[in-house]
């Protein structure tokens, strides 16, 4: 199979152009390619449960916490920070969540319960973000110290709250975040709603604007995602308020001033500063933001296990990180996209639920990971240069 | 004149079917001094890197003869093995090492009082210094070998350099830039040794400033546009005759038309003083008033605190500064660029590459950084209006360039400073802080700055420009303020000023 995979890309090398076209075609072409070549291997070995509506839809489910952390990690890597704090913060806010529901008897009082759960959840997420970004703006402490140190507490508080015990279960509303669908009916309204978004936003633009190319993804992402929704009982709601928050900070990054100020600030903080750019608040906003989506991450891990374990979240940093420059973001700063982040968390995703359905076990899942993690931030790396 | 060391036959390099050099023929003699001069993009660098061997041997066409055998470097290891050494624009030391050390790094520590190469080999310190110093003898310069580098002065780095492409056995030293950095005297301190060393050593000097070449050089090779135009004998050509040949049309250097200011000072700073974190004084009691559509140069050698005052007076210069400032008869406190923008008062800062540019970025995200709230409609950028209003401040300022989404790299040094101040200008100040607008950016570009800030000046604007080139001051400026170790020792009106005047001024003679 893998030598299948080789020739098809190496023909489709021979057939594609020269120069910018060959480097789009080597950074964004080949990786899809390859992406889909093991897909196919997965769902051969697997015999043919891997590419089904069902298991599509549940890995989905599984990556949402990732993309979650992955998207504010992108922010914070584009501004040449890092968070590593976020494994932990989520453990201790899915752990407040739980307790709140637990102990605070929040579960019996249905959806309000479970929308404060979340919201005493995001307050301590969002409490602790600001203590970083404030760390980091004002004290002007590295983010790797700063945010090592908060990995650290963090952890502790929640084995303090928790009594290093599991604390479970949780109401049926908050379980619901994961384990309910948006109806099929409806799924297939807001994929088409979509497609038809992204052609009149393409329409509605000047020519020298827009690319074809994204308008053509996006629809075909659209159908892709109802061919696999729309196949199993539609989009569970946790992947939708995953993707909600992704959209929106692709959007954030590329349509407000301060999505231009994280680029500048990563780019060169020198510069920034002397353009009037305002440093330190950006940097405190980014890394405010980046707890509130730890806490969210942390609420979506308690509402899929139906419950919270201390050890939650451990080496979901690194998972995060990974995606992040999988996605083609610098970890020097100043450069890097959330859709590669969006591609990076469906390759951990894949090669995690692939490799699990084809019985590969876990000591050997993580070899895998490494090296993909390596060998696709090489071959980034090299597309880049020539 | 001696045999030849070097010679050039039509060299010619393309990058992607542009001819970076397209036929460069020429020879030096073993011994000589030659300049090597030139617009920016004309050349200079490719042809240094091939010398160096970061182009190797087979990346370009024709033939390069080093010492009677054809250059086949394959990396600029292989170039320095040769003789061939080059001292870059930013100095290639280890700060943190000391100057004994710099000068054996590269090679190997003594051991056992001979070179050794084993990274296991236990350095003999008393030998290395002692080496070292004998080396520093030999060539009669006065740097403590166990200082570390970072605690030297940018022209004795510049020497440290000079003595380890002696002391590998260099036999042509190339030179680029060597002086963008020093002050007078420090200049000709480095001129003393190269022309004691002229003999020993064949130099090509690369450099901007046409007084430096004339001083120091025998010959000087002109490139433009890729292409050797001229090889002239300094004795026998003079400064307008090199122009000629560098930007091919005559080039008129633009007298000053002095005016002098009435009405109230829009910018007046009383008894300034400014002292770091260390405590010790960077500015001590300047005063100076700047008026409306003024330009007002600051002069000062290098450490005279000409930078330093733009940045105390908007507030980016650590430390503590003391005295007053009134900006348009309003006492202000600026602390940080933020603030000083709000009231109309913007900074160029020297160092491009560092304090100034987005390297990652587009032209346009260079250009609209500081003004994005000019196109923010709902929290949400205009993207359209954002290209219309960018098309515009850099036709303003006449920026070339191709495309607002390129990337700034693309563009020249000189249009890249045209970014630089169009960013700023688009925040619509009342007074422009420029320090060193036209450093490291060619002669044709430089003119064409000079032009737009006089424009600016006619729409309205005052200018604070510091220059370490005294014809820019005296070519731009209504008046002088000359400084000397952080101390104002002269404000001189520029009637009948000349370089010389304000050079004693700033070297305390007056």
């Amino acid at each position: 199979m893998e030598q299948v995979g080789v020739q098809t890309g190496s023909v489709l090398e021979s057939l594609a152009p020269n120069g910018d076209k060959l480097k789009k075609f080597q950074r964004f072409v080949l990786p899809g390619l390859a992406v889909t070549a093991v897909m196919v291997l997965f769902h051969m070995l697997s015999d043919g449960t891997f590419l089904t509506s069902r298991n599509l839809s549940n890995l989905s489910r599984q990556i949402c916490t990732n993309l979650t952390l992955a998207t504010g990690m992108t922010l914070v890597i584009i501004t040449a920070g890092i968070d590593l704090s976020v494994g932990s913060v989520l453990a201790l806010c899915g752990m407040v969540a739980a307790i709140t529901q637990v102990q605070f008897g929040f579960s019996a009082m249905g959806a309000t319960g479970a929308l404060l759960s979340t919201g005493i959840a995001l307050l301590v997420g969002g409490l602790s973000g600001a203590f970083t970004g404030f760390a980091v703006s004002r004290l002007k402490i590295t983010p790797f110290i700063v945010t090592l140190g908060m990995m650290v507490i963090c952890r502790g508080l929640t084995l303090i709250i928790s009594g290093a015990q599991a604390v479970s279960p949780v109401g049926d509303s908050l379980g619901a975040l994961s384990s309910q669908y948006l109806p099929v009916g409806y799924s297939g309204l807001l994929f088409a709603a979509v497609a038809l978004a992204a052609t009149l936003v393409h329409w509605r633009t000047p020519a020298d604007r827009r690319s074809l190319n994204n308008t053509v993804l996006i629809c075909m992402l659209a159908g892709v995602g109802a061919l696999v929704f729309c196949g199993y009982r539609g989009i569970p709601y946790i992947v939708f308020l995953a993707l909600s928050c992704a959209g929106l900070a692709m959007l954030v990054l590329k349509y407000t001033r301060y999505g231009r100020f994280v680029y500048a600030i990563g780019g060169n903080t020198e510069a920034a500063e002397l353009s009037g750019v305002p440093v330190a608040r950006t940097l405190w906003i980014t890394y405010f933001v980046m707890g509130l989506l730890a806490a969210l991450a942390g609420v979506m891990d308690v509402s899929r296990v139906n419950g919270a374990v201390p050890t939650a979240g451990e080496l979901a940093e690194l998972d995060a990180i990974a995606a992040v420059v999988i996605g083609g973001t610098s970890l020097m700063g100043g450069v890097g996209k959330l859709s590669g982040t969006l591609f990076g968390v469906l390759i951990m995703g894949v090669l995690n639920n692939g490799m699990s359905l084809i019985g590969v076990s876990e000591h050997y899942q993580k070899v895998f990971k490494g090296v993909v993690i390596i060998l696709a931030v090489y071959l980034d790396m090299r597309s880049k240069r020539k | 004149m001696g045999s030849t060391i070097l010679s050039f036959k039509n060299v010619r390099k393309a990058f992607g079917g542009v001819y970076a050099l397209s036929g460069v023929s020429f020879d030096v003699e073993k011994g000589e001094c030659l300049a090597l001069v030139g617009e920016n993009g004309a050349g200079k660098s490719t042809l240094m890197k091939i010398l160096s061997g970061v182009w190797p041997a087979g990346s370009y066409e024709g033939e390069v003869v080093f010492e009677g055998r054809v250059l086949s470097h394959k990396n600029p290891m292989d170039a320095r093995e040769a003789g061939i050494s080059i001292i870059h624009q930013e100095l290639c030391l280890f700060p943190q090492l000391s100057v004994a050390e710099n000068l054996f790094l590269s090679e190997a520590y003594p051991y056992e009082g001979k070179a050794s190469s084993r990274l296991a080999s236990r350095v003999r310190w008393r030998t290395l210094y002692e080496h070292a110093e004998a080396l520093m003898n030999d060539l009669g310069f006065d740097i403590p070998v166990r200082a570390l580098v970072k605690d030297l002065s940018v022209a004795e780095r510049q020497l440290v350099e000079v003595a380890r492409a002696f002391h590998q056995n260099a036999t042509l030293l190339v030179l680029d830039e060597p002086t963008s950095a020093l002050s007078q005297a420090e200049v000709e301190r480095l001129f003393d040794v190269l022309r004691r060393m002229k003999g020993k050593l064949t130099f090509i000097y690369i450099s901007h400033k046409l007084e430096e070449v004339f001083a120091l050089c025998d010959r000087i090779l002109v490139l433009r546009d890729g292409q050797s135009v001229g090889m002239l004998k300094t004795a026998e050509t003079n400064t307008e005759e090199v122009i000629r040949h560098m930007v091919g049309r005559p080039l008129k250097l633009a007298q000053k038309e002095v005016s002098l200011k009435e009405g109230a000072p829009i910018l007046s700073v009383k008894n300034l003083s400014h002292y770091d974190l260390a405590g010790s004084a960077k500015l001590e009691g300047i005063s100076f008033d700047l008026y409306p559509r003024e330009i007002l140069g600051i002069a000062g050698l290098m450490g005279s605190g000409r930078s330093e005052l733009l940045r105390s007076l908007i507030g980016v210069l650590p430390g503590t500064r003391q005295g007053e400032i009134f900006f348009q008869g309003k006492a202000v406190e600026w602390n940080g660029i933020r603030e000083a923008l709000a009231d109309g008062v913007a900074f160029v800062p020297e160092d491009r590459k560092k304090d100034g540019l987005f390297l990652d970025h587009s032209i346009e995200f260079n250009g609209t950084i500081s003004v994005l709230n000019k196109f923010t409609r709902a929290g949400l950028l205009k993207l359209e209006d954002e290209d219309r209003f960018a098309e515009g401040i850099f036709e303003q300022l006449h920026v070339k360039y191709a495309d607002g989404a390129d990337p700034i790299k693309v563009l020249s040094g000189g249009n890249q400073q045209k970014v630089l101040l169009a960013k700023m200008v688009a925040t619509q100040p009342k007074v422009l802080l420029l320090d060193e607008p036209t450093r490291g950016i060619d002669i044709g570009a430089k003119e064409e700055i000079y032009q737009i800030i006089r424009e600016l000046v006619r729409d309205g604007i005052s200018v604070i420009v510091v220059s370490s080139e005294l014809p820019e001051v005296l070519g731009l400026s209504d008046r002088v303020l000359v400084l000397r170790e952080g101390e104002s020792r002269g404000l001189l009106i520029n009637q009948n000023l000349t370089q010389e005047k304000v050079m004693a001024c700033a070297a305390g003679e007056a």
